[in-house]
């Protein structure tokens, strides 16, 4: 959030500067005449050249702000350049500003921030809800990675998840230890090196929990899940990130925060970190992930 | 001549037994400092277990131990002293975190780290019908996962 609003600060910067060159040069021009004096006077009138070049970066930058972020964000800040106008209408040209056209820009500097936080927040939302719907199916493999605080040593798991919509989800990890974790419908299983155990989560409010967390985490669900978590979403670099902060009192005891990293082109998730007050933090980064593929029902076997 | 061989037989069977066991102590319990071991936990109850990993550690004041389950979730830290032979806990999962389950885990802990250290991969606790069974990771692949990434 704060690169744009970075960005459309010294892209308004750039324009306003333009503008005040612009409004120097024109002052400086002679009287129109059809005479060579007066064009030549224009091409060394270092004003227009200065003029010309931030225009062109401010130009430049806006097309990349155009490319890399939402246009709904991009666009109410450009009226940012007002509030530098007026600066510069003070600064350079000594016109007096009064108190009520002060107000209207507070006003607009104030709408631009809540256009732009509330419609970037509301957008990834609704993207990334979108793409979760149209998620059909989804297999890759995971990193797991404990970092423990105590013993400043880290364990690294690896596996294999699948997912299919609505309810089904296999989460099995490979080595270092075998555990599967399968929740078809209203069943559990779990299975270790020792033995198999079926749940019915209905039976079960604490399974019941951790199953639908962790199928709405795995697709990006829970962003729409306030009965569990107070999500803020917000930009960085080539991914979203959604910062989940656990509602009920069984979460808290279990996560401080649950961040999810989105990609901002695929818009699934690509990382999971679980952080525990204590200081300790679970990584699950998801590797070659892929979407609506076929499946066999197998995979969802709860027996 | 026999008595002396069946001796010298007995006592080198002896040393043999002797050093297996200590051979297969270390390998169950990070001994010395600066060692480590991680386990899989095994925790049954009469209705219930749990089950996850168990990292320790040997520093320079204790063996410091976590207990997580496969997601990652932490259950127990705990630090074993050896000089006073004695548990700390230092972190309880809440659902587990009463006063008596934290008595209970520390005396079954340190029972525990004694099994450990004979070179036993499992502890039960007669009274309350309690098996802890933690039994060694290959190190050899659990490294190879951690560095590969």
């Amino acid at each position: 959030m704060w690169k744009v609003i970075l960005y459309a600060l010294l892209q308004c910067i750039l324009l306003t500067g333009g503008q005040v060159l612009l409004k120097f040069a024109l002052l400086r021009m002679p009287p129109f005449a059809w005479s060579r004096a007066f064009w030549g006077s224009l091409l060394v009138n270092w004003h227009f050249a200065a003029c010309g070049l931030l225009f062109g970066a401010a130009s430049l930058l806006w097309m990349y702000m155009m490319k890399v972020f939402p246009f709904s964000t991009v666009y109410p800040l450009v009226s940012l350049s007002y509030v530098f106008g007026m600066l510069a209408a003070m600064l350079f040209f000594h016109e007096e500003v009064s108190a009520v056209k002060w107000t209207g820009v507070l006003l607009i500097m104030l709408g631009c921030t809540l256009t732009a936080q509330g419609q970037s927040a509301q957008q990834m939302r609704q993207q990334i809800q979108q793409a979760a719907a149209a998620m059909k199916s989804m297999q890759c493999d995971f990193v797991q990675t404990k970092h423990l605080k105590m013993l400043n040593e880290q364990m690294v798991s690896k596996g294999k998840m699948y997912y299919q919509q609505s309810d089904k989800l296999r989460w099995e990890y490979v080595t270092p230890y075998t555990y599967t974790f399968v929740l078809n419908n209203t069943k559990v299983l779990l299975k270790n090196s020792r033995r198999d155990d079926v749940i019915d989560v209905n039976r079960n409010r604490f399974f019941k929990e951790i199953a639908r967390v962790m199928m709405n985490s795995v697709v990006g669900n829970c962003l729409s899940d306030d009965k569990d978590f107070k999500a803020d979403l917000a930009v960085a670099g080539n991914e979203w990130v959604a910062t989940l902060h656990p509602v009920r009192k069984e979460m808290r005891q279990m996560f401080q925060q649950v961040r999810l990293h989105f990609d901002k082109v695929q818009k699934t998730v690509t990382r999971v970190e679980l952080i525990e007050k204590k200081g300790d933090k679970t990584i699950i980064e998801l590797k070659n992930v892929r979407t609506n593929v076929a499946i066999p029902a197998e995979t969802f076997a709860v027996r | 001549m026999w008595p002396f061989l069946l001796r010298r037989l007995l006592s080198v069977s002896c040393l043999w037994l002797f050093l297996c066991v200590e051979v297969g102590a270390q390998q169950l319990f990070p001994a010395r400092q600066g060692e480590k071991q991680r386990y899989a936990a095994y925790i049954e109850m009469p209705k219930a277990y749990v089950s996850g990993v168990c990292m320790m550690l040997h520093d320079s004041t204790a063996v410091k131990g976590c207990v997580f389950n496969e997601f990652g979730l932490s259950a127990i830290d705990f630090s074993y002293l050896p000089a006073k032979d004695k548990v700390v806990l230092h972190h309880v999962a809440g659902a587990m975190d009463k006063w008596y389950i934290r008595r209970l885990l520390r005396r079954d802990l340190r029972e525990l780290v004694h099994r450990l250290q004979q070179g036993n991969t499992t502890y039960y606790n007669e009274k309350y019908h309690i098996t802890y069974q933690f039994t060694p990771i290959n190190n050899e692949k659990t490294e190879n996962n951690g560095t590969e990434e």
